[in-house]
Formats: structure tokens, sequence, C-alpha cells
């Protein structure tokens, strides 16, 4: 099997072809779990050879060829949840590499893209199925496209855009499609590996035709109403929006392991079933998955769940429980609840950025934050190893806001490591010289209009660690003459005074610490709302309202970005990428406190094919690209 | 007489209502940002986030684009004429689908708080009166004051810890793993009984106290009045006495209390229910405000003062029918 670094970028300039791993199982082989063996016998089921596309997927178990059986009980929250798409809901066309370097197809069977990656074309495996048994093929992809262009409808995923109009997805036959883009679109099959709630990295695979149809005012002019009038919504559009989503539906068709047949709301639980058409198999022919049915506590505080756990009532989690606080706790009751850790590989770029407002509207304030040596200085005043012990119980390392060295193509010593020691003195010294040399008679600092410098430094209530974090280093700036407040505000309105530009300083958090740098490297470069140190910048890279044109550097910056979005070649991306960050490490628009060491989560001892480590990023949507398909139960039973 | 009383207050209810319905829609809309603000901070709290693109179209799916003015008309023409409350962006779905989805069991819980409230307050409100400053009067007011004091969430921790490790039980929701979606049995309704008891000592805790002394302060002021001491003096025993005259008249506040019992029955205990994963509506109130999900949030909020106005209307029938000096007056 061909594995590329970067997925589709690995390979040289080219007719670029990526291709899924032979099948080097014979059909004759394919085996299946007694339990759909029985509904087989008994007529109700197709044989596993019918049920099976011609050229499954096939997957390499980490540990072991499992065996069948088991429930996997973990927890969920009502809204907003994204735990159940990772772990369930994680079936896209492509896939993210278990160690994340790179993307692979999955329910393509493979990929072609052309040299400047204007055209993709994806092959559909032949007699792949719903879990209702209904083919799957282009015409459920041709319907996504008509939902898509369709005004009331959910819109285009973000990978499908380009800033010059959609891409146009057209059949070429029964399982082949093309996807044109009017420019350049290298960030497309990333897009498909991701997950998120609303961007939706399976947007293509979300509607069954078959099914879905009966929802669409332009398909069906039967029965529409009454189906309207029964779900209780008032519109076609907003009875469609319901039944796409099968959480909420379990009578929707899918393309994954396991089949939603408690969705949320009828009850405290969520469970999901085996899907008797899944369409991958182990190296020996197992259909997957081995698990029966996974079984979601529905809670609204985290707390329940811990306590569950604790009692060895959840399998395996890495989300809600797995905290910096919870860690001591759970630690303590292993043994009683029979489950270990694994290692979460976080990917974040630092946990406590200060951006500093270099387009602010007062133009002193603005003239201030611009100056360079006045944040380096301010950088240098800052105890981290301090706040890591206090805020963070040790549990980090002190470092600047920069990719992390675990990913060396786009590490940058200088970005990681500048202004990083904790030297008062120093700070004092580089603030004389930088020209705040006078003070005011309570030992502020005065800016160039003569009033002494102040500082709000926004901060949102619902991240404890940032409140604890800013009440220390408003402590450090004070202690250098710098009058900085802290400012406490529930998260949207931080969110708000960001919009408009109405903050000094804002403390945020950043992902970006690894191949997630390729997605979003907001600290370093103005290509998104949350790039405080330059918002009018972004909106003028944007098009926006209220923008301003950026410096020359950050112009080149955007530049480079737009460049790497529209370049195939994976060096090139690197090298454009390099050029960017170096420019950011030049420009140092943010000061960086900590980055975490390793966070975790729990998998019972009776579970096996978890991987002992997995990438933690968002953006990989962990545990997904591990395969849980492949997860087994010893014995077959969470008890023995 | 009775009957245009009625419906005077049914018409007196119409401008209430319209009035309460644009005041919960404001006290919606009052903190800054909207639902999307909201959920885009959610997920950039687990370290995602969304593009400014994605934003918009959500905007406009929403109608979060429009004037204040024609999303309230869009909201309330919707329940007037179409009996449809709106769609909760947060759970994606009706909001009639999540709230009376839950109504039944928080009723079960609110109900069985109010009664063992009423079982344990009542006699416990006579016999501090009759015996002001005895031992019992005193320790039943320190725990009635002490289940007062403790906050509720904090009793739930200790309550669950105690059930899972002194019982072995398993915590949180109203069903052990193994029931919680079989169909109703014997073993099923033990089960749900098993669980019960800690929400219902945990909401029924706080309101006793208050309970107590309602009627203890009620009592008292009737204890020590003429028609007392004339009944007594007539020679009417001392139980008949105190069941027959005092204690009816202590009851007046316990019947006005209706009026809010009523709406408490479908918001539940929400802290609680929160800390101790009960599919109620309390939570779901909570969250919809925090979230800035305003149909389901204002139309909790209305549904809630509709059954408040509609309680007090009863409370106050009530009255009339147990106080003929009301009726007359």
């Amino acid at each position: 099997m061909v594995r590329f670094r970067s997925g589709l970028f690995g390979l040289a300039a080219g007719a670029l072809l990526m291709m899924a791993s032979p099948t080097a199982v014979l059909a004759q082989d394919y085996s299946e779990a007694p339990a759909l063996s029985a509904l087989v016998a008994a007529g109700d089921l197709p044989p596993v050879d019918e049920r099976l596309p011609a050229n499954p997927r096939v997957l390499e178990p980490v540990d072991s060829v499992g065996v069948y059986g088991g429930t996997w009980r973990t927890g969920a929250r009502e809204s907003a949840e994204t735990w159940t798409l990772r772990t369930v809901g994680y079936d896209h066309m492509v896939h993210w590499l278990p160690d994340w370097s790179g993307v692979v197809p999955n329910i393509a069977e493979s990929v072609e893209a052309n040299d400047d990656a204007t055209v993709y074309t994806f092959t559909l495996r032949d007699g792949m199925r719903w879990s209702d048994g209904e083919p799957f093929d282009v015409d459920d992809i041709l319907f996504a496209y008509e939902v898509f262009q369709h005004e009331d409808l959910a819109d285009f995923p973000a990978y499908l855009r380009t800033g010059d109009g959609p891409g146009v997805i057209e059949r070429v036959d029964d399982h082949t499609f093309t996807i044109t883009f009017p420019v350049p679109n290298a960030g497309l099959l990333t897009g498909m590996a991701q997950v998120t709630t609303a961007i939706g990295g399976d947007a293509l695979t979300l509607y069954p035709e078959h099914y879905m149809r009966q929802f669409h005012a332009d398909h069906n002019a039967d029965n529409l109403d009454e189906l309207i009038a029964d779900a209780g919504v008032s519109t076609w559009q907003e009875l469609f929006t319901l039944r796409t989503d099968l959480w909420l539906n379990g009578g929707k068709p899918t393309l994954n392991a396991w089949i939603v047949t408690t969705p949320f709301g009828e009850g405290t639980r969520v469970i999901a079933e085996r899907n008797p058409y899944y369409w991958k198999v182990d190296s020996a022919g197992n259909q997957l998955p081995y698990i029966d049915r996974v079984v979601f506590e529905v809670v609204q505080d985290p707390e329940v769940l811990l306590l569950k756990a604790i009692a060895g009532e959840i399998d395996m989690t890495a989300s809600h429980i797995n905290t910096v606080e919870n860690r001591a706790v759970l630690f303590d009751n292993m043994e009683r609840g029979n489950y270990d850790f694994f290692e979460v590989t976080p990917s974040d770029a630092n946990l406590a950025t200060y951006s500093f407002n270099q387009a602010h509207r007062d133009p002193v304030l603005r003239e201030i934050l611009q100056n360079r040596d006045f944040r380096a200085a301010l950088s240098h005043a800052i105890d981290r190893q301090e706040i890591i012990d206090l805020v963070f119980i040790g549990q980090g390392t002190p470092a600047q806001t920069a990719v992390l060295p675990g990913f060396p193509e786009l590490y940058n010593e200088q970005l990681a490591t500048q202004y990083l020691e904790y030297d008062v003195d120093r700070a004092n010294e580089m603030l004389d010289a930088a020209g705040f040399a006078d003070r005011d008679a309570d030992g502020h600092r005065l800016g160039p209009d003569g009033n002494p410098i102040r500082l709000s430094v926004l901060t949102r209530s619902d991240k404890q660690f940032m409140v604890d974090t800013t009440e220390m280093v408003v402590g450090y700036w004070q202690d250098v003459g710098i009058d900085a407040r802290m400012d406490v505000v529930e998260r949207s309105l931080v969110r708000q005074r960001k919009n408009a530009n109405e903050h000094d300083v804002i403390i945020e958090d950043f992902p970006g610490g690894n191949f997630d740098a390729y997605l979003r490297p907001t600290p370093w470069v103005p290509i998104h709302h949350n790039a405080a140190y330059g918002i009018p910048w972004f909106y003028w890279w944007q098009g926006n309202e209220g923008a301003e044109e950026p410096p020359a550097h950050v112009v080149r910056q955007l530049e480079l970005w737009d460049r790497m979005n529209a370049t195939v070649d994976q060096d090139q991306r690197a090298e454009l990428m390099r050029e960017m960050l170096q420019i950011a490490a030049d420009s140092f628009y943010t000061i960086g406190v900590v980055v975490p060491l390793s966070n975790y989560g729990i998998v019972s001892n009776r579970m096996h094919n978890v991987p002992d480590r997995i990438e933690g990023s968002y953006w990989f949507a962990p545990p997904g690209p591990t395969n849980p398909p492949t997860y087994y139960f010893v014995d077959g039973t969470n008890d023995g | 007489m009775l009957a245009r009383y009625i419906l005077k207050r049914l018409l007196y209810m119409v401008p209430t209502l319209i009035a309460i319905s644009v005041v919960a829609f404001a006290i919606v809309q009052l903190p800054p940002g909207d639902f999307l603000d909201t959920y885009i901070a959610t997920l950039e709290a687990e370290g995602g986030d969304i593009g400014s693109e994605e934003v918009e179209a959500l905007r406009r799916r929403y109608a979060l684009d429009q004037p204040i003015l024609v999303q309230y008309w869009n909201w309330i023409s919707g329940i007037v004429f179409r009996g449809d409350f709106g769609w909760s962006f947060q759970y994606q779905r009706p909001v009639a689908d999540i709230l009376w989805g839950r109504v039944g069991l928080t009723f079960v819980i609110s109900l069985a708080s109010m009664i063992l409230v009423y079982v344990v307050a009542f006699p416990i409100g006579v016999y501090s009166a009759i015996r002001k400053y005895s031992l019992g009067d005193y320790v039943f007011t320190f725990f009635g004051f002490l289940g007062l004091a403790i906050p509720n969430f904090m009793l739930a921790l200790v309550l669950m810890y105690v059930a899972l490790t002194v019982f072995g039980q398993s915590v949180g929701g109203l069903f052990s793993p193994e029931y919680a979606d079989a169909p109703w049995s014997w073993g099923k309704l033990v089960d749900l009984l098993a669980h019960l008891w800690i929400p219902v000592i945990i909401i029924g805790t706080a309101s006793t106290a208050g309970l107590i002394r309602v009627m203890r302060a009620n009592l008292l002021d009737e204890l020590n009045k003429p028609y007392v001491e004339t009944a007594r003096a007539k020679g009417v025993g001392e139980r008949t006495l105190l069941l027959r005259y005092p204690v009816r008249l202590a009851l007046n506040p316990f019947i006005s209390q209706v009026g809010w019992e009523l709406p408490a029955l479908v918001s539940g205990a929400a802290i609680t229910s929160i800390v101790l994963n009960l599919p109620t509506t309390g939570p779901v109130l909570l969250i919809a405000l925090r979230s800035q999900d305003m149909y389901l949030a204002g139309s909790f909020i209305m549904i809630l003062s509709v059954l408040t106005v509609i309680g007090t209307l009863l409370s106050d029938l009530l009255l009339v029918w147990l106080d003929p000096r009301i009726r007359y007056g």
C-alpha cells in the first residue's frame, strides 16, 4: 500500500493518484458477526458477500484481529456534541491516516486530482450499500450537490468553495464523479477529512437520495404536507434539516459502522447498533465492526460521567472528563474501574496567547501596541514557570505561540523560543529604550501623549485557566510599570468586541501546533476572525467592511497563504508556510505562555486495538482516524 | 356571580399574556450577541471553529439577520395560529419536541417532592406551633434549617457519592443501565423508585423548612385568638378544635402557594437536575438561556408564565371555595 506523507500532496507534480489498499481477501473468505449469520440463515438478510462492496476497505488492526460482541459504553452531551461524530460518525469520503501524516481514501475507492488541483475525480466502491441495503452511488452525491445549491437548505461546505464560486460536481458513470473548481483548491481533501458540527467533512454523503427525496419539495408532491405535520414543524425546509441529522433521526440510512437506533431526545441514552451493510473488513476478512453497539450516556454535567468511569461503566472516552483536574481521581481509581490511560497528544500551539491589537482605533495605543520592543519587553516580564506551577499544576512547558517541535517540517525555533526567559531587569531596560522611560507618580509608564499606558486584557469567563493566567500576567506587567487590567467577560461578548475591533489585548488559545498549522495558522497570519492582533487586516483580506490595508509584511504573508492553498506539491507548500512563519517570527504578533504536556483518555482493560497514543487536535477528530470499528472486547463481552 | 368573576379574570389574562410574551422575548434578546456567537464560542472551547461564510449562511438560515420585530412576529404568530413554538437552534429540532418530551418525568419528580414536602411539613409545622420552644420544636427546626441551608447541588453530589460507594447503586439519571430502554415492568418501577428518592429528598429538603416555618407562624397567630378560647371553653376536644378551626385558617397560605407550585412543577429544580442528570425541563431552560437559543428559551418562559397565570386563578378560586371571608368580601 502506498502511503503519502501528506496524503495527496506527497507526490510530485504530475497526474496524482491515490489508491486504496488492494483487497487481500477473497470474497468467499468473508465472515460476519454471529447475530448477522443467524439473520442470514433465517432469510432476513442477504449473505455477507452480497452485502459488502466488490472492494471493501481493509483495515489492519492495531493489536490483533478481534472477536465480535460487547457494548462500548461512553458519554455525550446533549448539544454541540462532537464526541459522537468522532467515534460513530467518522466515515467521510477520505480519512486522516491514523498518524496524521496525510489523508487516505475511505468511502471513495480512489481519488485523483489534476496538476493544478482544479479537477478531482472520485471513484466509489462498486456494490457499496446504505445501512438499509439500498445501493450507494453517484446519485446520492448529485442529490447532495442539489441540496447545496438550494438556497433554503444547507450551504456548500467550506472545502467545496473557492473565492470564485463553488466546485461543480458532474457524473462520469454510476461510480465515478468529478468536482471541478474555477481556481485551484488544494485544501479539498484535508477539508473532507475533518469533522466539525457545522462544516461537515461528510457533507457529500449525508443525503441518501432514495430516503431524503421524500422530504424535498421538488421530489415529493404526494404526502409532504402530512410528513411536515407529523414532525410538528412548519416548513419542508425544517423537516428536511430535521431528517438529515442522523443523531436525531434513527430512521435515516447511513454509511457508518453503527446505526443510531435511539437518537437524542428519546431518553437519557443514545444507542447505535451494528450496521449489517458496513463496507469494511479486517485483514482476516471479518466484516467490521467488532463491537455490537455503542451506548452514549447523555449527561448535562460531566461529573456524572466521572462517577460512571470510576465505577467501571465507561469503556472508552477521550472527551468530557479527561481534564487536568480529573487526572488524579481517575488515576487513583484505575484498578476499581478496570481501565487504563492512553495518551492524547495535544496540538495546541499555545494555551494562553496574548494578542496585541496592532490596528487599534486609538492612534496612541496603536503606536504603542505596534512597537515590537514593547511587546518583547512584556514577554520578558512574564514568569511562565510560576504560571505553569500554579495554574497548570506543572503540566506545561513555557513557550511562545508556535508550531511544536514535534512537527519539524514547520517548526521555527525563533518563533517558539524568542523573548521567553523571565527577566524583569531586561524588560525594564527594553521599555526604557523603547521610549517609555517616563513614569507618573504611581510608577506607571507614560505613552507618547504623556498619559499613563493603560491596557485592558479581555478575558473570557468560561475558561478558568485563562482567568487565572491573566490575573498573574496582569500582575507581572504592573511590576514593569504598565497599567494592565483584567477585563473578564462572557465569551460571546469577547467575540463581539473583537469583531468590532474594540479590544486592546485578548487572551486566546490556539491550535496549529501540528498538521493543523496548514489548516488554521491563525496566530501567525490574519486569515481568521480570531486573529485579534489585526482584525481589520483580516477584513481587508476577506474584502469585508471595517477593512484596513495591512502593512507590507502582512500583505506578503497573506499572498503566501493564498499561494499555498493553490499549490499541490507538498514541498512547495511547506516552503511557502515556512516563509510565512518566518515573517510571523520577525513580527512577533503575540505573546505565548505555555503549551500543554500530554493529555489522556481512558480505555477499559478489556478493550483492545485502541492505540496507546492518539493525536488530540480537534481537527484530527480523535479517535475517528484510528478506526473505532476495529476496537474489540476480550472474549466479546464487557465483563468477564 | 362566580361565572362572571371567572370570565372577567380570563379576559384580564389576555393583555397580561401579550405583555408577558413581549417581555419574555425581550429578556432572551438582552444579552449581547446571538445564538451563533455562543455556538461559535462553544466550538472554540473545544479547539474548533467555523468560517465566517458559514456563520453568515447560518445567520440567514435562522433568520437572525431579520429585524427583531419580524423575529418576534414570526415566533408569536406561529404559537397563536399554528401551535408551533419555533425551532431550537441548539437542539436542531422543534421546540415542542424538546419540551413536551420532558414534561412527564418532571411532573413525576416535582409531584413526588411536593407530596413529600406537604406530608412532612404539615404535621411538623402543626407540632412545632402547639409545642412551641419544646425540644421537638428545636430539633425539627434545626434539621429544617439545615436542609434549607445546604445547597441542593451539594446535597446531590454527596448523596450520589454515598449511593455509589455504600449501596453500589448506579448514579445519575432515573434508571439503571439495564432498565433505561427496557419496556415498563415491575422491575423497572422498583428501579425507578430506587433512583427517585435522591432527587425527591434533595428537592424536598429546601422547601420543607420554609413550609414548616410558614405553617408554624400562621398557626401561632391563630392559636391565641379568642375564638379558640371560646371553643375550648365550650368543651371541644383539643384535637378536634385544632383541626377544625385554627389549622383551617392557617392553610390559606398553603393554598395561595398552588399558584406558584404549578409552574414549579414544570420548571423543576434546574440545578439539582443538572447535577443528577435528570431528563427534566429545568436544565433545558438554563442551557437555552445560556446559549441564547431564543425560541426555546422564549417559549419556555412563555409556558411558565401561562402556567403561573392559570395557577394564580386556580388558587384564587380555591381560596374562594375554602374561605367564606373572601367569598363574601
